[in-house]
């Protein structure tokens, strides 16, 4: 009984940490929203790829919810579902299958170490590639790709998480930046993908939450704000 | 399908070109795993279809499309068929300046890619 007790709390605080690492996630899409919509000219240039990602990420915390601690397990359930119905767009239905991954390969109990973080990152990876015959280079799967790639090549190494979250959001820039070559829609119109732009923003304000430090950043200046 | 008239000439597109890249399209879209059998030829005027991708001229001189196709297991299908729609008919009029009428999207599986 009192063991039931001590997971029921565990689940409970661990349930309240992932609501405030989507919520600074969420703040940070609020922020960016008009410059990542600025961003968006590929594959239509329909200038919604913020709008889709703030509403799949607000939907996300919504399900995130004040709701009772029910354990990882039936978490994970609830929570797959609830991101398949909910996701909006193009960018949002990937950042659903990005974020299913990582819930998925999530350990069940114990913290998350370097081994953790890089089977999430290749889950969230494998799960986002699974899902389009022809992926494009250039475009929020290669930044996904490069990230699993980190994680891996540091999955060994004796870091604090906080050390391992900061290292991928350097190598996520340097990849966010990579893609205005990759696409020849992109450097055409010389911006930065705009779903990627959009994932590093997530990825970057995880960091910071994860750090204690308040979520509000410098964000790099981009050509082409939206008008 | 015609798409200019000058005085030197007329310039023409044929449904296949059309069906052609509308597939081509299709394969970027994410969500699409795979392409339909085609939609069945009701209509005596539909002028070719290309594996997923029927092509009818429309009333207004643009085209109608219906693109049939295989979604991954476990994503939003009505989602993913806006994006496709969306998409598809984008790259068409860009590429061919013609008016996309109406696109018709025809789920016909899901299934996970192997």
């Amino acid at each position: 009984m009192s063991d039931l007790g001590i997971d029921s709390a565990r689940a409970s605080a661990e349930l309240a940490l992932v609501r405030r690492l989507a919520l600074a996630a969420l703040e940070a899409l609020e922020r960016e929203r008009q410059r990542i919509d600025g961003l968006n000219v590929y594959p239509v240039p329909d200038g919604d790829t913020g709008m889709n990602l703030v509403l799949t990420v607000r939907a996300l915390v919504e399900e995130l919810g004040p709701t009772e601690s029910s354990g990882r397990v039936t978490f994970r359930r609830d929570f797959a579902r609830a991101l398949l119905m909910r996701a909006r767009g193009t960018s949002g239905v990937i950042l659903s299958q990005i974020v299913r991954g990582a819930v998925e390969a999530a350990p069940v109990s114990g913290s998350i170490d370097g081994r953790a973080l890089a089977a999430m990152l290749e889950r969230s990876r494998d799960a986002a590639y699974s899902a389009v015959a022809k992926p494009a280079e250039g475009t929020v799967l290669t930044l996904m790709r490069e990230l699993a790639d980190e994680a891996r090549r540091r999955k060994r190494k004796s870091l604090t998480l906080q050390q391992r979250l900061d290292g991928l959001v350097e190598r996520g820039e340097q990849a966010l930046e990579r893609t205005r070559e990759q696409s020849p829609i992109l450097s055409e119109a010389g911006v930065v993908d705009a779903g990627a732009a959009g994932l590093l923003a997530c990825l970057r304000a995880i960091a910071r939450a994860v750090a204690g430090e308040p979520a509000v950043v410098e964000v790099p200046a981009l050509k082409l704000v939206s008008s | 399908m015609q798409l200019q008239k000058t005085a030197l000439g007329q310039l023409f597109v044929s449904s296949r070109a059309i069906a052609q890249i509308a597939e081509r399209s299709l394969d970027e879209c994410y969500g699409v795993v795979g392409l339909g059998r085609g939609a069945r030829i009701r209509r005596a005027f539909a002028l070719r279809r290309r594996h997923g991708v029927e092509v009818i001229p429309s009333a207004q001189g643009g085209v109608e499309l219906t693109l049939a196709v295989v979604i991954a297991y476990g994503l939003n299908l009505a989602e993913v068929a806006a994006t496709v729609r969306s998409r598809v008919s984008y790259e068409v009029e860009r590429v061919t300046g013609l008016e996309v009428a109406r696109v018709e999207v025809r789920i016909d599986d899901v299934r996970s890619r192997d």
